[in-house]
Parts: structure tokens; sequence; C-alpha cells
């Protein structure tokens, strides 16, 4: 067997050693999704969603071709892997994969936006970290409009280092 | 707040198996006071509907000293970025909370 070495890629994740601690991001695969979005050179914004604004199911007319829809959502899921910040509105878009409408493309299109800004953020493992487990848990209550089931999230860090999230409904 | 306890659970066998067992019990850090209060306290809540297997879970591993259930205000709940869309402040400040950073050039 062969030592490759380092770790720098894998599946798309990008490895970056440094000597303060390790950070992963997803700077390519960011950049071929925009493309195939068709969004390059535009505007950025500075949160993936707006705020009270609540997805109903069928509304606004049918997307006439639902595949860009759930390839765009698909990768958008892959890419929570290492944006944990966008995990939220995309369990929201992804619930619409099935009958896609061009309310929740727009969403869609202005999570690319937001991730246009900060191409090259990731997570950040701290090599000085404590090992302490720490947890946090929020829920929205029944915070959907059509079945009033509620979103729960928590997340976990090992001293400062964000190791396991989840946002589900 | 059961999945996370039981995700708790298996993440401090996987930490244990690992050679970093957890000396103490891992805080779940929670703002909705009620929720805290029906899983600490074993009398049975004749108001509240929907008690399943998941709270008594939750009460059996808070006993066992797995988990605490620290109160937290709503300010500093992280987990807020995973259940609601919010301004973009608040934002800025979480994503510093979740160490997600931008990858300077020089590095």
């Amino acid at each position: 067997m062969k030592d490759l070495g380092q770790l720098t890629q894998f599946l798309g994740l990008e490895f970056h050693h440094r000597a303060n601690g390790i950070f992963v991001n997803q700077h390519k695969y960011i950049q071929d999704l925009i493309t195939m979005a068709g969004l390059e050179d535009t505007y950025s914004v500075d949160t993936p969603m707006e705020v009270n604004v609540k997805y109903r199911k069928d509304e606004g007319d049918l997307l006439d071709d639902p595949t860009l829809y759930q390839r765009l959502v698909g990768s958008l899921i892959y890419l929570t892997t290492t944006q944990p910040d966008i995990s939220y509105v995309v369990n929201q878009v992804s619930q619409f994969m099935s009958s896609p409408r061009h309310l929740y493309l727009a969403a869609v299109r202005r999570i690319i936006h937001y991730l246009q800004g900060s191409p090259t953020r990731g997570l950040f493992f701290p090599t000085n970290s404590s090992l302490q487990l720490v947890a946090y848990s929020d829920a929205d209550w029944a915070g959907c409009p059509n079945k009033r089931q509620s979103t729960t999230g928590w997340c976990m860090f090992l001293g400062n280092a964000l190791i396991s999230w989840r946002c589900k409904k | 707040m059961s999945t996370a306890c039981s995700k708790i659970v298996w993440l401090r066998g996987l930490l244990e198996e690992l050679g970093f067992p957890q000396t103490t019990s891992t805080p779940l850090h929670a703002n909705n006071t009620s929720a805290i209060q029906i899983a600490t306290n074993p009398i049975f809540h004749e108001r509240t509907k929907h008690i399943k297997v998941d709270c008594h879970s939750i009460r059996d591993t808070l006993e066992s000293r797995v988990i605490s259930l620290p109160h937290i205000s709503s300010d500093l709940q992280v987990a807020d970025i995973f259940t609601k869309a919010m301004t973009r402040q608040r934002h800025q400040f979480l994503i510093g909370k979740l160490l997600l950073v931008d990858l300077p050039a020089s590095i």
C-alpha cells in the first residue's frame, strides 16, 4: 500500500492543514453549483433566507421542467456537509422536490446568491480545542404551515469545534 | 430534543471507544423551559399530551447523569440557526459561533 500523504481532497471536500487546525470547505463544488444554476457574476446577499416567510404547499405555478430544481436542491443537500448555516433553508426547499414551483425556485436562487458572497467559507477544527462534548437543541413549535409539524434542530460541539448537527422536520 | 439526546449517547460511546471518555454529563442546552421541566420532573403531567417513549428515554439519560439540561437564553441559543430564518446580524453572530470562517487568501 502506498502512503499518499496528507489528505487534501475527498469527494469534493477540500482539506487545508494549518498549524492551528484543519479547515474544510467545498470551494470548487460551490463554483460548479453557481455555474449549474447559471448565476455567475451576479449579486450576493447576506442571509440565505428571507425572514418571516413560510413556504406553503401548492403555492404559485408549477415549473415546466422540475429537473433543474431537483438537481440544484440535491447539490445543496450535499453542500450542507461544510455549510451548516444553510441547512434550515435547504430542509425547507427540499420538501417540495416532487412538485417544484416558481416560488420555491426563487428561494433556491437566493441560497445560491448567498453562497456567492462567501464561496471559500468552511468549517474550522482548531487543534487546541478541548474534548468536552456540549450540545444545543431547539425546536420551532409547529412551524410548518401545512401540517403543523415541528422542525427540530440540534448541534454538538467537541470543545469549540462543531462536529455534528441536524435539522429535521 | 429526543433525537439530540440519543445522538449524545451515541457520540459519548464513540468518543470513549476512541479513547476520550467524557467524565462529566454532557450539557444539552435548550431555551424551552417547559420542555426542561417535563423532562426533569418525574411527576406525571396530566395536561401534557403526546408523552411517548421519547420523553421517558430523555428522563432516563438525565437521571443516569449522562446529560444535563441547562437553560440557555434565546440570544445564545446556537441551534436557532437550524430552526428559523434570521436577520443579518444574528446570522453573522451564529456563523462565528459555529466556527464557520472564510479561508483567508494567505493560508
